[in-house]
């Protein structure tokens, strides 16, 4: 049964989509209000978030410090906002290196003879089987805590995953006919994988990896708070959250202050991934 | 009595672009013990008629209006419960894909277990049911094949199973959607007289939904003809396909090219004027004079794949040894049914597959032994086209950027791309317009004109054409034949068709060569091979391609 081909663009009709869900529209402010915060972070706090004042150490949430400071004087808020930059900057910087390799891998797996897949299969499996916080603290051990070891761990973590769906879907359409067709008038193997397979198989691998966001956000806090993240004093969630940890009895608002935005973006990310998979969703176009 | 009455029945989805009207009072009865046909072209609202009736309308899917009846009973108010329990031994339903319609996990004997669920009877009597079902349908050795699951049966075997199941109940009506347009040739025939059968035998009503004017000829006693969610014309077979009322089914059974007594270069199309048709006469072949090269020429090509483990290959035979040469501006029609190697045949002449044994030769060089350089030069001569019109389009590029996809694979860059994409839409009957589409915003004449302008691009000397039309409506078909002719004839193109539909082939071929079991079993001019086939196989496969209805006359 044909429907009459409008002229309304896919993608509006997808926002349009978006938006009719609460859950996603939810997740699109929370996800705004952590960029926002972290892009104009400067201009948000007049504070200095590394600046060390003993002299107002800490101090309950006030007009002047909205979420108090902690056991250097340092202001949180400042802190809190500086630290968005952090786990966006890891998040966007280690999805998009575990994308980029992870499509390579995956259509290289698919597309490329047996024994590379099996090679490339063996390799993904061995990745998988090591746990994070093992792969976490023996990365760590090499090369020192750094920004460079959690985007490092991230992206080792990720990589199997996506390659592997890139992988199979590559599978299913080496056999298809358009590709088929391709072959036949010539295509080089680079053409296409480029051309005729990768924009087929990269829409679902590209929502996947928004629902991982939050994950990487959590990785970063996990191993800041562990110490083998960000070195102090640069701000971080989870370091701040650490910070809280050990005075939580007597002044819980640091500790509030590093976990509530990992909950909040967390939240955001997962509502706003999950929406954007049902959007996206063929089976239910149309509705 | 009337089994099934249907009065002014309206179908309406609501769409996130607005309401779509589905079927518009649309009223016709089927009466008891006999098969009513309902014929119309993809997209005319059959399907959507049968789920309205067997209440399996999709969830933004409703029924606006009017009444349908079944047994005197109505059935548009009922609840998901009342009509489960219609659905099955009331009414029952044969689907198209025979794969489809079986549960590949479960055992053939435990599927017609489970249709007669209802019955408090032991588990050998119904299997004794289940064999009496089985053996009416025919299967070879009914006891055993209740052990058997699907996957053991072919395609053919599998429908009539699937027919058996859906007559295990003895519904008073049998919806029979498309039962036949999966099988080949032969396996229709076979399948239509089944029905006919059972049909005597039960004395059920079916309702037979088909695209194919040849089959709901030769099985229905009462016809309705239906276009964009209307039905056009209804009455008894004889009257509506000898003296068609309507205009449209008068356009429909001349587009059937099985209905052109007359070999023809142009098929007449829905835009031809009913009854001002002008067969054009196809000139002889012209034989090549003696000595001159072919084209392409195949000697003792075999073909043979190997599968398993190493410790015990499987050797299967795809092509066992054919010979043949084509020259240029020929047509050679490859006719065979599914499995016969014509597609593996197509594939080797192109090197997309590889050659066990014998040779390929293209202007004068073997194909298979080119080297990168001249391997792209066979890549511009010859082109390629596949079976299916969507499923050969980059689902993700626009019309342009397929159009053009040549030209950048071979680097031609000395073109204006958007002036010559524009020219070979328009050549292929489209125009620029088409330009910014998606392939799934085009219907599927309109996908088939899309690959045959990619197919023309580069001026190939050679097309292969793996059933060009197959899954096209006929009306669509004329067309795309039309212009196939048209182009052969213009850039002196020589073509290999592929196709198991001899009425087609008839009006494009010079000369054909009917395959079985990777073999040729004749080659020869087309109009010998229709007036007087040699081999038995050809013979068959001629009784088996449904005259068109006006031969029912």
């Amino acid at each position: 049964m044909s429907v009459a081909v409008s002229d309304t663009p896919e993608w509006k009709l997808a926002v349009g989509r978006l938006m009719r869900e609460p859950l996603g529209v939810l997740g699109v402010l929370l996800v705004l209000l952590m960029v926002g915060g972290a892009v104009f972070a400067d201009w948000l706090s007049i504070y200095d978030p590394t600046r060390i004042s003993p002299r107002d150490r800490f101090l309950a949430p006030s007009s002047e410090h909205f979420l108090g400071t902690d056991q250097l004087g340092r202001d949180l808020f400042a802190r809190v906002l500086h630290g968005g930059r952090i786990a966006l900057s890891v998040a966007l910087a280690s999805t998009a290196i575990s994308l980029a390799i992870g499509i390579v891998l995956g259509l290289l797996a698919g597309y490329g003879p047996r024994w590379l897949d099996n090679l490339l299969l063996l390799l993904f499996d061995s990745i998988k089987s090591f746990p994070t916080v093992m792969l976490a603290l023996a990365l760590v051990t090499l090369f020192g805590p750094s920004l460079t070891a959690v985007v490092i761990v991230v992206v080792l973590v990720n990589v199997p995953g996506y390659a592997r769906i890139i992988r199979t879907q590559t599978l299913a359409l080496k056999e298809s006919e358009f590709v088929q067709a391709a072959q036949s008038m010539g295509a080089s193997t680079a053409r296409v994988l480029r051309v005729h397979i990768m924009p087929n198989v990269i829409g679902p691998l590209v929502i996947l990896a928004s629902m991982d966001i939050p994950v990487v956000i959590a990785i970063e806090a996990g191993m800041s708070f562990l110490g083998l993240g960000v070195r102090p004093p640069t701000p971080s969630w989870g370091a701040i959250l650490n910070d809280g940890f050990t005075a939580i009895r007597d002044t819980p608002w640091i500790a509030i202050a590093g976990g509530l935005p990992i909950i909040l973006t967390t939240l955001g990310f997962t509502f706003l991934g999950e929406t954007l998979r049902d959007v996206f969703d063929p089976r239910l176009k149309g509705r | 009595m009337t089994v099934l009455s249907i009065q002014d029945l309206n179908v309406k989805f609501s769409t996130e672009k607005g309401d779509f009207h589905a079927l518009k009072d649309v009223s016709f009865d089927v009466p008891e013990k006999t098969i009513v046909g309902i014929v119309g072209e993809s997209g005319c609202g059959k399907s959507t008629l049968i789920n309205s009736v067997l209440g399996l309308l999709a969830d933004n899917g409703r029924v606006d209006s009017g009444s349908i009846e079944f047994e005197g009973q109505e059935l548009t108010g009922l609840n998901p419960t009342e009509m489960r329990a219609l659905r099955g031994p009331r009414i029952s339903c044969v689907f198209q894909d025979p794969m489809g319609a079986l549960n590949p996990v479960l055992s053939v004997g435990e599927q017609m277990r489970n249709i007669q669920y209802r019955d408090t009877i032991g588990k050998a009597e119904k299997d004794a049911r289940s064999v009496e079902m089985l053996r009416s349908v025919k299967i070879p050795d009914p006891e055993h094949a209740l052990d058997r699951y699907p996957h053991e049966f072919s395609g053919g075997m599998k429908q009539r199973i699937a027919i058996a199941m859906a007559l295990m109940m003895r519904p008073s009506l049998l919806i029979a959607d498309e039962p036949t347009t999966a099988l080949d040739a032969t396996l229709e025939v076979v399948t239509l007289d089944l029905l006919k059968d059972l049909q005597k035998q039960i004395g059920c009503s079916i309702l037979f939904i088909s695209h194919h004017l040849g089959v709901i000829a030769e099985l229905c006693d009462q016809v309705a003809v239906m276009f964009a969610g209307e039905v056009v014309e209804r009455g008894s077979a004889a009257q509506v396909f000898t003296s068609p009322r309507h205009d449209y089914t008068r356009r429909l059974l001349e587009c059937d090219p099985a209905n052109q007594k007359e070999r023809t270069r142009r098929l007449p199309t829905m835009s031809d004027e009913p009854g001002s048709f002008v067969p054009v006469p196809v000139p002889p072949r012209q034989v090549p004079p003696a000595g001159a090269t072919p084209l392409i020429e195949v000697e003792d090509a075999q073909v043979h794949f190997h599968s398993g483990p190493f410790y015990k290959t499987r050797t299967t035979v795809g092509v066992g040894g054919v010979s043949f040469e084509l020259f240029e501006g020929e047509t050679l029609g490859l006719v065979g049914e599914s499995g016969s190697g014509k597609s593996t045949l197509a594939r080797t002449m192109a090197r997309l597959s590889h050659i066990t044994e014998g040779k390929v030769t293209f202007e004068g060089s073997s194909v298979h032994d080119l080297g990168r350089g001249d391997m792209q030069r066979l890549r511009r001569d010859v082109s390629v086209m596949f079976q299916d019109p969507f499923g050969s389009l980059s689902p993700r590029m626009k019309v342009r950027d397929l159009v053009a996809e040549p030209f950048r694979i071979h680097g031609v860059t000395d073109v204006d791309l958007i002036v010559e994409t524009d020219r070979l839409l328009t050549l292929a009957g489209l125009g620029p317009e088409f330009a910014t589409r998606f392939p799934h915003q085009l219907s599927g004449g309109q996908a088939r004109r899309v690959g045959v302008a990619r197919a023309i691009a580069l001026k190939p000397k050679l097309i292969i054409a793996d059933e060009p039309t197959a899954g096209l409506d006929v009306s669509v078909q004329g067309g795309v034949l039309n212009l196939l002719n048209e182009l052969r004839d213009e850039l002196r193109l020589a073509m290999v068709f592929i196709t198991h539909n001899l009425h087609v082939v008839r009006h494009v071929a010079d000369r054909i060569a009917v395959m079985k079991q990777g073999q040729f079993v004749e080659i020869g001019e087309t109009e010998t091979i229709f007036a007087r086939p040699q081999h038995d196989y050809t013979k068959t496969l001629l009784a088996a391609n449904l005259a068109g209805p006006g031969a029912h006359a």
